[in-house]
């Protein structure tokens, strides 16, 4: 009985920290650090988002992700209208932009993408690679040079998806036996190894990892069209994967974002196609974690919606539809109960809104009308 | 066996000698026909399935135009067959051709856009001397573009998407996504084509439906259900009983409603597509016109669609046994790809995929699609095809100067036309040894069931003078270097070879273990050529069959009606202009050497007409004049429903880079046309590459 209470207290414990918005480290776009309002009354934003211009002569950008001290990674055409990885640099003084800096390929390529930021500004993505494959890279901080993470099959695509402080990384690759699987470097020099399906030969993809006090890190993705988390120790090594399930009469969900304080966010799809943005959180009584997870649904009724990316402030990015079926971007506050949708359109009024990455700053990325925007707080 | 050799080849002598007095002899019109006078072919047994034609023909001109049927929701039967029933786009057309270890050229690739200098692909220092360097060797294939690269996971019911998981392509990707698929064939027409015998390029499409897929009698477990007193039992379409004969248009429209590159999501099911399509208000997302020819009592009110369900078009057009039963489902235990056995049937067959099908009271089905279908579902693919037969058996162009012309109407043609129609018809040229009849094919219903024809698989000596069997109609004439594509000498997926003088050769080890009919295995039969003056060639009396094959590398000779709007030509769409259609048959074809051994022996040269521009214009302007206005300018029976087309792809991502991996599409509208045909404003159809309208274009290099 006493070991109960200790438990009990612990876990009050946590789950305290959890709603004050407490936690360390940081992670990519999808987790930034402590800090924020948790009032959502509070949240405000400048009158319009800035745009994120592409490369001299590109006509398309798209944000992805956004570190803590404002480093922004994403794509964006270039004079040839080939997809090359960018970044940004938003001042969070002021909030004026540095020019777009291209992330290029590896040599002797055209593509590349960046996904991933982490607070040291180190970069992941994805570099087309000989036999037209895309491989999954990165760009070491204050770089442009691409350097290639080890493959999981020679001569098979990859990508990487999010890094974490420590520097481990998460994405996907594809295997021996044709399969897209979700696979985890320890770091940018080791090989990576696939992390377990749903189903023995099953597929999947990791989007977001995020490293805890302890030195764990906790993953999310999807396997088998279920949301997924993994869990890696402290020594690196990776866990059993977890189904989160969706939300009722559901078949299919995704988890993209997850905060220090163990809070997910994701989507939620029904039979007819329609996705929901949902939170993934550990089931709970009485504050004791139990098995399995609650899905909560921060959609509305009949429209699309999806949560992208949460900091550890639970302010969650994403996107609505509008009953037009335009898309705006979202953003919501977690920790409110009920979780208060606190607005519908950061990057301006008209045309189709995506956002898909947070701060700590609340500062929010994405894209609207095919270019990369950031929305930033007063 | 000497004798027929010096026959043929004084033959062969004698009309090179002939061809100027050939040319200017008198058209040869005694012997031409307009294709008003040729009956549209239908299955003899049609009444046994089909209880209201014009119903089936509205089913099948809205499951036809309707985008709804691709996986992605976008791509329709008549997204590549969209002008004058074939594909005009020119972005992201390129494919590098058939099979797993194709390259793109050099230079080109996916998403590229092809311009007039690119064609032909095949060219030499003179383009009417093979025997000149060859300049420019392109061995990509300009074909349609379909779907993305996707594994099918199931349908999601009132949503046109299906679901499904991406896959990467490693040949059609740019920018880190997927792009559209491109087929490795052009597309053929579809206007007309209820006269072929046999459909698509290599004639896979059975000229006997199955119910199920293209291949009729050589998938020997292809059933369809029929509801007998309650219960629902197979029916064998090879039957005699059941037979569905003429029915190669049937065979042809359920092959890319599945095809994974055209327009499904790997591993759909008909009944899958079915369960979808009877979910959704049919062409729900296309407007149609009001006065369109067939569809026009029926649009719904928003414009856009029809006020009905497919169910009830199906009701109204087949027969309820082949969709009443209510009290049965069924399910398919190898993810619905084949209709195997409910019940056994009356024939003697043997049950080669017991188990495949199982029926169950609709009580214990579950529902939305994750089993359990209904008979009108599971028999999607019998409604399917027989509907879009029966709607394509509407598109018949027979009203064209040359029909007028051959009708009596001295001047249908222009005299020059007339010309034309002299050395088309003349033996020098030889353009109808192939191009024979109203059709403008020996592959034509009409020619292969011609009693002067005495069977489907012919003899002749083969551009090497060696004798050898042939499919009627389908020749090997250079285009591609024999390897390259074997065409019709290719296997079906059971493993039978697709040609009936290969299924002929090997009929006993293909009879050992498939349960096939001896009905189905054509015999040898002589060879009539077009050309009056010569003696038939046949198997010499008490010889044993020839037992050799030239059947590789061989494609279904293609009608030339509209050819002028048809373009780019041959199976690889390698060439743009109906010149250079001629130059190529003037040198007597781009790979004649290297394909002797299965060239069509007329695939000679034409001596008469090489350094003769006139006589080239002339022959060029009489194809011009196989043109039906109608088709050019869409009016009925060729109007259609608004479509949007995907015509290549933009640099950029519709959302999360991450999750998105295909490509946005660059999509253009083909806006609905009602029976009175294209405005003035929009203007008539123009040929391939030829957006101005250059009168002049066809006559060009």
């Amino acid at each position: 009985m006493k070991r109960f209470r200790m438990m009990l207290l612990a876990a009050l414990t946590v789950l305290t920290l959890a709603i004050s918005g407490c936690g360390g480290g940081g992670g990519d776009g999808g987790a930034g650090g402590a800090g924020g309002a948790t009032n959502p009354n509070q949240i405000t934003f400048d009158s319009s988002s800035k745009t994120l211009n592409p490369l001299t002569g590109g006509s398309m950008s798209a944000a992805v992700a956004i570190n803590d001290s404002g480093s922004v990674v994403g794509i964006s055409s270039d004079g040839s209208q080939q997809v090359r990885g960018v970044k940004w640099t938003v001042s969070t003084i002021n909030g004026t932009i540095t020019a777009t800096t291209e992330l290029f390929p590896l040599t002797g390529f055209n593509y590349s993408a960046a996904y991933g930021i982490n607070a040291s500004g180190f970069i992941v993505g994805e570099s087309e690679d000989a036999a037209n494959t895309v491989v999954a890279v990165y760009w070491a901080f204050n770089t442009q040079t691409a350097v290639k993470l080890a493959e999981l099959q020679a001569g098979k695509n990859s990508a990487a998806y999010s890094v974490s402080a420590s520097g481990r990384i998460v994405g996907e690759a594809v295997n021996s036996l044709d399969k897209i699987v979700p696979v985890y470097w320890r770091s940018s020099s080791i090989a990576p190894v696939a992390l377990p399906t749903l189903s023995a030969g099953g597929t999947g993809v990791a989007y977001g990892i995020i490293d805890l006090a302890d030195g764990s890190s906790v993953v999310v993705g999807e396997s088998d069209d279920q949301a997924v988390r993994w869990k890696i120790n402290a020594a690196g090594v990776a866990q059993s994967v977890e189904p989160m399930g969706t939300l009722t009469g559901h078949v299919k969900s995704v988890a993209m974002g997850v905060n220090r304080s163990g809070v997910m966010v994701g989507e939620s799809e029904d039979s007819a196609g329609v996705v929901r943005a949902v939170i993934f959180k550990d089931k709970t009584i009485l504050g004791v974690i139990i098995p399995g997870f609650d899905v909560i649904d921060l959609g509305a009724v009949g429209v699309k919606s999806s949560a992208v990316a949460i900091n550890d402030s639970s302010s969650i990015a994403g996107w609505n539809n509008d009953i037009s079926g335009s898309s705006l971007t979202a953003l919501w506050l977690a920790n409110a109960s009920p979780v208060t949708t606190v607005n519908n359109s950061l990057s301006g009024s008209g045309g189709n809104g995506f956002a898909f990455g947070i701060n700590a700053l609340n500062y929010i990325v994405g894209v609207k009308s095919d270019k990369g925007f950031v929305a930033i707080t007063k | 066996m000497g004798k027929l050799f010096h026959r043929f080849h004084r033959f062969k002598k004698i009309t090179s000698f002939a061809m100027a007095a050939v040319m200017f002899a008198s058209p040869a019109s005694a012997a031409l026909v307009s294709l008003k006078s040729v009956p549209v072919p239908k299955p003899a047994n049609l009444a046994n399935y089909v209880a209201d034609e014009a119903a089936a023909v509205r089913l099948g001109k809205a499951l036809f135009w309707d985008m709804q049927a691709g996986s992605d929701g976008v791509t329709a039967c008549a997204s590549c067959h969209f002008h004058a029933g074939t594909d005009n786009r020119t972005k992201n057309t390129l494919s590098p051709g058939p099979g797993p270890n194709a390259v793109f050229t050099p230079g080109k690739g996916v998403n590229k856009s092809v311009t007039k200098t690119d064609f032909p692909f095949v060219s030499f220092a003179d383009p009417e001397n093979r025997a000149t360097v060859r300049t420019v060797l392109n061995h990509d294939v300009v074909g349609s573009q379909g779907v993305n690269s996707k594994d099918f996971k199931s349908i999601r019911n009132g949503n046109p998407e299906d679901g499904g998981n991406h896959v990467r392509n490693s040949t059609f990707s740019s920018q880190g996504r997927n792009v559209r698929q491109v087929t490795g064939r052009n597309a053929p027409t579809v206007i007309n084509a209820v006269f072929n015998y046999a459909n698509f390029w290599d004639g896979r499409a059975n000229h006997f439906f199955n119910g199920v897929n293209p291949f009729g009698y050589e998938d020997v477990d292809a059933r369809i259900l029929k509801n007998v007193n309650g219960t629902l039992t197979e029916l064998d379409l090879s039957l005699q009983a059941n037979r569905l004969d003429n029915a190669s248009l049937a065979s042809q429209a359920v092959g890319p409603a599945l095809s994974d590159v055209e327009m499904s999501w790997k591993g759909r099911s008909f009944p899958a597509l079915g369960k979808k399509m009877l979910s959704l208000r049919p062409l729900a997302q296309q407007q149609v016109a009001t006065n369109d020819s067939t569809l026009g009592s029926m649009v719904h009110a928003s414009g856009k669609g029809l006020s009905t369900t497919y169910a009830d078009i199906i009701k109204a057009a087949f027969k309820p046994e082949f969709w009443d039963n209510t009290s049965q489902t069924v399910t398919f235990s190898s993810s619905g790809k084949v209709l195997g056995k409910v019940t056994p049937d009356s024939s003697s067959k043997s049950i080669l995929n017991p188990g495949k099908m199982n029926v169950k009271s609709s009580a214990l089905a579950v529902v939305n699609g994750t089993g359990g279908y209904s008979q009108m579902e599971a028999n999607f693919s019998f409604f399917y095809g027989m509907a879009l037969m029966l709607y394509q058996a509407t598109l018949v162009s027979d009203d064209t100067p040359f029909d007028r012309f051959v009708d009596g109407d001295a001047t249908a043609l222009t005299q020059r036309q007339q010309r034309g129609l002299n050395l088309f018809t003349s033996g020098g040229t030889a353009c109808t040894a192939c191009h024979i009849g109203a059709e403008f094919t020996a592959v034509s219903i009409t020619n292969t069931k011609n009693p002067a024809e005495p069977s489907v698989i012919e003899l002749m000596p083969m551009a090497d003078n060696a004798l050898a069997n042939y499919d009627i109609g389908f020749y090997n004439v250079g285009v591609t270097p024999t390897a390259e594509d074997l065409g019709r000498g290719a296997t079906d997926p059971f493993g039978l070879p697709l040609s009936f003088s290969l299924q002929f050769l090997n009929k006993a080890a293909i009879q050992a273990t498939k349960n096939i009919d001896d009905v189905f295995f054509a015999q040898p039969g002589c060879l009539n050529t077009p050309l009056a003056d010569v003696p038939r060639i046949c198997p010499p009396a008490g010889a044993a069959p020839v037992q050799r094959a030239a059947v590789n590398g061989a494609f279904k000779t293609p009608g030339l009606r509209n050819v002028e709007l048809t373009g780019p030509y041959f199976h690889n769409g390698s060439m743009s202009t109906l010149k250079q259609v001629v130059d190529f048959y003037v040198r007597g074809g781009n790979f004649h050497e290297d394909n002797i051994a299965d060239l069509d022996p007329f695939l000679d040269g034409i001596n008469g007409l090489r350094d003769k521009e006139d006589e080239q214009a002339a022959l060029i302007d009489f194809m011009i004049a196989l043109t039906d206005e109608r088709v050019r300018w869409e009016r009925a029976p060729f109007d259609h429903p608004q479509l949007f087309i995907p015509d290549g792809h933009l640099a950029k991502v519709n959302g999360d880079p991450r999750r998105v991996r295909e490509l946005g599409d660059n999509m253009i509208e083909l806006p609905a046309v009602g029976r009175e045909g294209r405005s003035q404003l929009q203007g008539p159809l123009k040929p391939f590459l030829n957006p101005g309208g250059d009168p002049a274009f066809h006559f060009n290099d």
